[in-house]
């Protein structure tokens, strides 16, 4: 595994952990903050789980496991938004992401086949 | 089998990319032998432990990536397919990471078994890690260019997506967030919070990747600066940063072949 923790690296581990505290705050707080979430309950009626725009009856049943199949629901309308190009930006957007996402992935993927990563939970 | 980053992948699909990469490289920083080499004074890791350590394995991840990643992404986005199986294809979507995974063991199979690894030269290892780069960094170009030019082209619009007003589309409707510093103010629609969702966790992703290559790369040289600007230019910011770590590389290889640092074992 890794070597020994150098002194004087905690500043750095309290750089991550901002990252960490505010990216959750603007990703997911600020999405119940503002009502995002609420709006996404609202998709629930009578018995039925509606796609954003349309609101069309999801396909609820993939995996036959009821609360997996409950969150798949979920992410699905999050992201039926996108490719229902209902927003444009929403969509162009997401296209842009996916170019993003790749980048990073790959970066990911190189770091776990070093040799310098090798037996770590990065490998 | 090199399983770690698809379980990285697969936990930023489930609870945000942003909050799980402050994660990872929080965690790379404290237990990558990598990282604690480039520690504390921006020094240049050695060539060989920047170097795969089964020279086929980083040959195969460009395909792996576009089997497990590209491909399933692109499914869903045709609008030829009917409503189902689209929705079926974002079903199967959600395990993208597993499925790069799987790609990626199945495919380093292979080609250790075509290739007599062994005998593989660290220049060999060298070049298709450098193609790796190149793998990622054009498609990301490629789609980080398109988008801008849909942007700022109505025609280029009109042609690839017919039916979309002229002024449906500006920089600050795709890039810009409805957050400030204070409270949010709330959300119009499901669409526009899902928008605001994105651009958050993605400009957290990239900046927390960029601040750990800040702390793996002390002061940075004009050199760097330069190819990284020009790689944020015709990638975007992930483009930017995956070219840092591409040049950090190549410095650490050309000091290897000057005799600076240690032989590759």
């Amino acid at each position: 595994m890794g070597s020994p923790i150098p002194p004087r690296r905690w500043p750095v581990s309290l750089g991550f952990l901002f990252f960490s505290y505010y990216s959750m705050s603007y990703i997911i707080g600020n999405g119940a903050r503002n009502g995002y979430f609420d709006i996404n309950k609202t998709l629930d009626r009578d018995g039925l789980r509606l796609l954003p725009g349309s609101l069309e009856p999801s396909p609820t049943r993939f995996t036959g496991i009821e609360s997996l199949d409950f969150v798949l629901v979920d992410f699905i309308r999050f992201f039926w938004a996108i490719i229902s190009v209902d927003h444009p930006s929403l969509t162009i957007f997401s296209l842009y992401m996916t170019g993003q996402v790749l980048g990073l992935n790959v970066l990911m993927a190189i770091e776990g086949v070093r040799a310098g990563n090798a037996g770590t939970l990065i490998a | 089998m090199h399983e770690s980053p698809s379980l990285w992948m697969q936990v930023y699909q489930i609870i945000t990319w942003g909050f799980t990469m402050s994660h990872y490289w929080h965690f790379y920083f404290f237990r990558s032998p990598i990282a604690v080499e480039s520690t504390p004074r921006g020094r240049i890791p050695r060539a060989a432990v920047l170097l795969p350590k089964v020279p086929t394995d980083v040959l195969v991840i460009p395909l792996s990536m576009t089997l497990g990643y590209v491909l399933p992404t692109a499914l869903p986005a045709i609008p030829s397919f009917s409503k189902v199986v689209r929705i079926n294809f974002l079903a199967i979507w959600q395990i993208f990471p597993i499925l790069v995974g799987i790609s990626q063991f199945v495919l380093s199979r292979i080609a250790r078994l075509t290739y007599n690894t062994k005998n593989l030269s660290p220049a060999t290892a060298r070049r298709w890690l450098r193609w790796t780069y190149i793998y990622g960094l054009a498609l990301t170009s490629a789609i980080h260019v398109a988008v801008l030019l849909l942007i700022a082209s109505p025609t280029a619009r009109g042609w690839v997506m017919p039916g979309i007003p002229s002024d449906a589309l500006s920089f600050r409707s795709v890039f810009g967030t409805t957050y400030g510093l204070g409270p949010p103010p709330p959300v119009e629609s499901f669409h526009q919070g899902t928008l605001d969702l994105l651009l958050m966790d993605t400009y957290w992703a990239v900046a927390v990747t960029a601040f750990c290559a800040l702390v793996l790369g002390g002061l940075p040289t004009i050199t760097t600066v330069f190819w990284c600007l020009v790689g944020a230019l015709v990638a975007g910011p992930a483009g930017g940063v995956l070219t840092w770590f591409w040049v950090r590389d190549e410095k650490a290889f050309k000091e290897d072949s000057s005799g600076k640092g240690d032989k590759v074992q």
